[in-house]
């Protein structure tokens, strides 16, 4: 069902978009498989580097406007806002200490009718650096892919805190 | 404190509840959030070809929208299918615009609140200048006019524009 679209922080005046105070603007999500493309062969590290350094920066810029008390709230919050940002439909399946599953379905690459992983590639360093403020130090890993197996209706990622001795 | 912020809404921009995805009001035209600075930098890695990356992702952005306005809109002129480019690309975050256009003589296109206004390197405001010219070449060629680029004005200062100038090939 299509709504008007609205988010907590966002503002809209003489075509600047702010999210919590940072300018924004919204891209058709097919540049990122285009530019996976060019990468090559290395698009999957580059991309995991770029969604990290957003992930992070994300999270805490939402942190400090929204000032969560818990970890749980924290990644309520993350995940609603990356929900909200149109990558797919995020939600929590487990959280503790030291580990966060999500899931995501309707990932926005497989609606594209595009199924290369470079949309994958980004969100998983979304989460890393969201599970590195999250976690303090953290690794992700994507262990269900609904773009390259048809029995399942989700992505799943697996945030775990890094052990330093790793 | 948890603060629970009040939600606000942006015209014509609309968001599929069940799936979660965001669209340019009354198109298919999926969307997705970056700040202008990830823009720059998912061109930056790159390297050398960088500037041509980022002309690409702005041409395969502007045929994209010019061919939804076209399935959405009734146009009736090329003025008219820029004219509405750039009331998308002003609910899109890009800035708001104005534009002079004289038919096969030359199309001018001026940026206030330019996105160029978040970088700081000229390296970046190359880059970011490179995702605008590909936007309007590609508008440009998909209404079918032959133009090349004249100029461009850039400027990171608040209150300046940022400008492109075309003139039609004859």
């Amino acid at each position: 069902m299509m709504k008007d679209f609205r988010m907590k922080g966002i503002e809209s005046k003489d075509g600047i978009v702010r999210l919590f105070g940072e300018r924004i603007v919204f891209i058709p999500p097919n540049i990122i498989s285009l530019l996976g493309q060019i990468y090559g062969d290395g698009s999957k590290p580059l991309l995991k580097y770029l969604g990290k350094k957003m992930g992070r920066r994300l999270i805490e810029n939402w942190e400090e406007h929204i000032r969560p008390n818990n970890i749980q709230e924290l990644c309520s919050i993350f995940l609603e806002m990356m929900s909200t940002s149109g990558w797919g439909h995020f939600t929590v399946e487990e959280i503790s200490e030291d580990m966060i599953i999500v899931s995501l379905k309707h990932n926005i690459s497989q609606e594209e009718g595009s199924f290369t992983k470079d949309i994958c590639y980004f969100l998983n360093g979304l989460l890393t650096g969201f599970g590195d403020f999250a976690l303090y130090n953290a690794v992700v890993t994507e262990y269900e892919c609904s773009l390259t197996n048809t029995s399942t209706n989700a992505c799943r990622f697996i945030i775990q805190k890094r052990n330093i001795k790793d | 404190m948890f603060r629970r912020l009040s939600s606000k809404n942006l015209k014509n921009i609309v968001l599929d509840s069940e799936k979660s995805h965001i669209y340019l009001k009354d198109t298919d035209f999926s969307l997705i959030i970056m700040r202008p600075y990830d823009l720059v930098q998912l061109g930056d890695l790159v390297g050398s070809g960088s500037e041509d990356i980022l002309i690409w992702a702005g041409k395969t952005m502007g045929k994209a929208l010019c061919k939804n306005i076209q399935e959405t809109r009734k146009i009736t002129s090329k003025k008219q299918l820029f004219q509405e480019l750039l009331v998308n690309l002003t609910n899109l975050g890009y800035g708001r615009f104005e534009m002079s256009y004289v038919e096969n003589k030359e199309v001018k296109i001026t940026i206030f609140n330019s996105i160029v206004q978040e970088v700081q390197n000229q390296q970046e405001i190359g880059l970011i200048s490179n995702f605008y010219n590909g936007i309007f070449m590609s508008s440009l060629s998909f209404a079918g006019s032959d133009v090349y680029l004249k100029s461009i004005i850039n400027s990171t200062q608040k209150d300046s524009s940022h400008s492109f100038e075309y003139e039609f090939v004859k």
